[in-house]
């Protein structure tokens, strides 16, 4: 096989890991998704900060059917043009997701917006660049957006309450029904508890200062294996409902993977 | 490969991409801005009112707080919510029985997002929501009234709330964390 056409079949599998990581995204929680849609349709809240189309169950539902089934296709599509057109309609989508009144808080949609801004940009220069070219370019952006999404993260805990591990604290260790958080409570008092609260925060709070800053610095084969590591071992220790949020990261994270293959085989 | 000049590699390959590619340029310097944005956060104090103020719902407009949202903010900042069933102030605080809990970010979504609606909005009843923010010695408090609307009150199981603000209150603190 010819190296271009090689570096072909590379971008397109990664792209399609993104793809399918969007979908995981979107999917995860659909349980959850069903739930809000029963609750939405029931109790309604009237507020003038929100346009009404911004408010309205209908607009919800057909913007996160609508960027699903765009997704899915845009996995499996092989013409480039339904790629665009996929992009195109997933982003309209989740714009949606990220300002309407009953999905604006879910961070789910950013990260997912983020990952569909990257598969539209490469969807628009698969025509224009050389493949290896352009493999390279979307695992720099791949590794700059993830930066950034972590270092937004880590920067909101840069406070006292965070250092203290009063947050953590009150949202995961005194009541949240999660093996590890269960575990603890059944082992530890609550005086324990706090002192360990403390150091998990402390922990997080420079794990994610560390990876924001210098993440997008490291060669592509080391981001894609620190980016795949540390995204999941933050869903597998806090809580399998962020793999919602996480999954379509630990994909972009791994377009890093498919840019270090070597260049000259044929 | 020593780390500086693994930078300056770096560095410039970025330069010669964006001098070829107006796009890769565009959306390397969107994904810089907004690393901006986050890295003057604890340095400015109105940077940080502003985000809070969007935590709250409170922007000065809703096309200012939309244009924020591709900023991230994954638990971002120590954000309580404390729910009543009487306005703020009215019980004596002996037997004010409800307690502040911790949120992730956005703490308007406990009475915004599907799982709050259902548990404190189910009955129908009136309910006023307290939400407060805090960061490195600042602290917006946010109060809400969520009010039955009268038409609707009783067609079980629809239930419909009107939103009113009672009062948005920015404090400075001046010990930093």
């Amino acid at each position: 096989m010819l190296a271009t056409e090689q570096d072909k079949n590379r971008l397109i599998t990664a792209y399609r890991v993104v793809q399918a990581g969007i979908l995981a995204t979107l999917v995860w929680k659909i349980s959850f998704f069903s739930y809000a849609n029963a609750i939405y349709n029931t109790i309604e809240i009237s507020d003038s900060f929100f346009p009404d189309l911004l408010r309205s169950p209908s607009i919800l539902r057909v913007s996160f059917l609508g960027a699903t089934a765009a997704t899915l296709l845009n996995m499996l599509a092989t013409s480039n043009a339904v790629r665009k057109g996929c992009c195109i309609t997933v982003m309209l989508g989740l714009s949606i997701l990220c300002i309407h009144q009953g999905s604006y808080n879910d961070m789910t949609f950013v990260t997912a917006w983020w990952c569909a801004t990257w598969s539209c940009w490469v969807s628009y220069r698969i025509d224009q660049d050389s493949h290896r070219t352009l493999l390279q370019k979307s695992a720099f952006l791949a590794r700059a957006m993830i930066s950034m999404i972590i270092l937004g993260g880590a920067v909101g805990k840069w406070t006292g309450e965070y250092w203290s591990g009063q947050v953590l604290y009150d949202i995961y260790f005194v009541d949240r029904d999660f093996w590890l958080f269960n575990y603890l409570r059944d082992t530890y008092s609550e005086e324990e508890l706090k002192v360990i609260a403390t150091w998990h925060s402390r922990n997080v709070v420079m794990i994610e200062t560390a990876f924001g800053l210098f993440y997008w610095l490291l060669g592509n084969r080391v981001a894609a294996i620190v980016g795949i590591f540390i995204l999941c071992s933050i869903a597998i220790f806090s809580n399998f409902l962020l793999f919602s949020v996480l999954s379509c990261l630990i994909a972009l994270s791994a377009v890093g993977y498919f840019a270090s293959q070597p260049a000259e085989r044929s | 490969m020593r780390p500086a000049r693994h930078l300056a590699i770096s560095l410039r390959r970025l330069i010669d991409w964006s001098k070829q590619d107006w796009s890769f340029c565009l959306m390397t310097v969107t994904i810089f801005l907004v690393v901006i944005w986050l890295l003057l956060t604890p340095l400015s104090s109105q940077i940080a009112n502003h985000t809070m103020l969007r935590f709250h719902l409170q922007s000065r407009s809703f096309p200012i707080w939309a244009f924020q949202f591709p900023i991230p903010a994954m638990y971002n900042f120590a954000n309580q919510y404390e729910v009543d069933d009487y306005p703020p102030g009215l019980i004596d605080p002996l037997f004010h029985d409800s307690q502040p809990r911790f949120l992730n970010h956005f703490p308007a979504r406990c009475f915004t997002f599907a799982d709050a609606r259902g548990e404190y909005l189910r009955a129908g009843t009136n309910k006023w929501f307290t939400i407060t923010s805090s960061y490195r010695g600042q602290k917006v408090t946010s109060k809400f009234h969520l009010k039955p609307s009268e038409t609707l009150r009783h067609s079980e199981p629809h239930r419909q709330y009107e939103v009113i603000r009672i009062s948005t209150e920015t404090d400075y603190v001046a010990t930093k964390n």
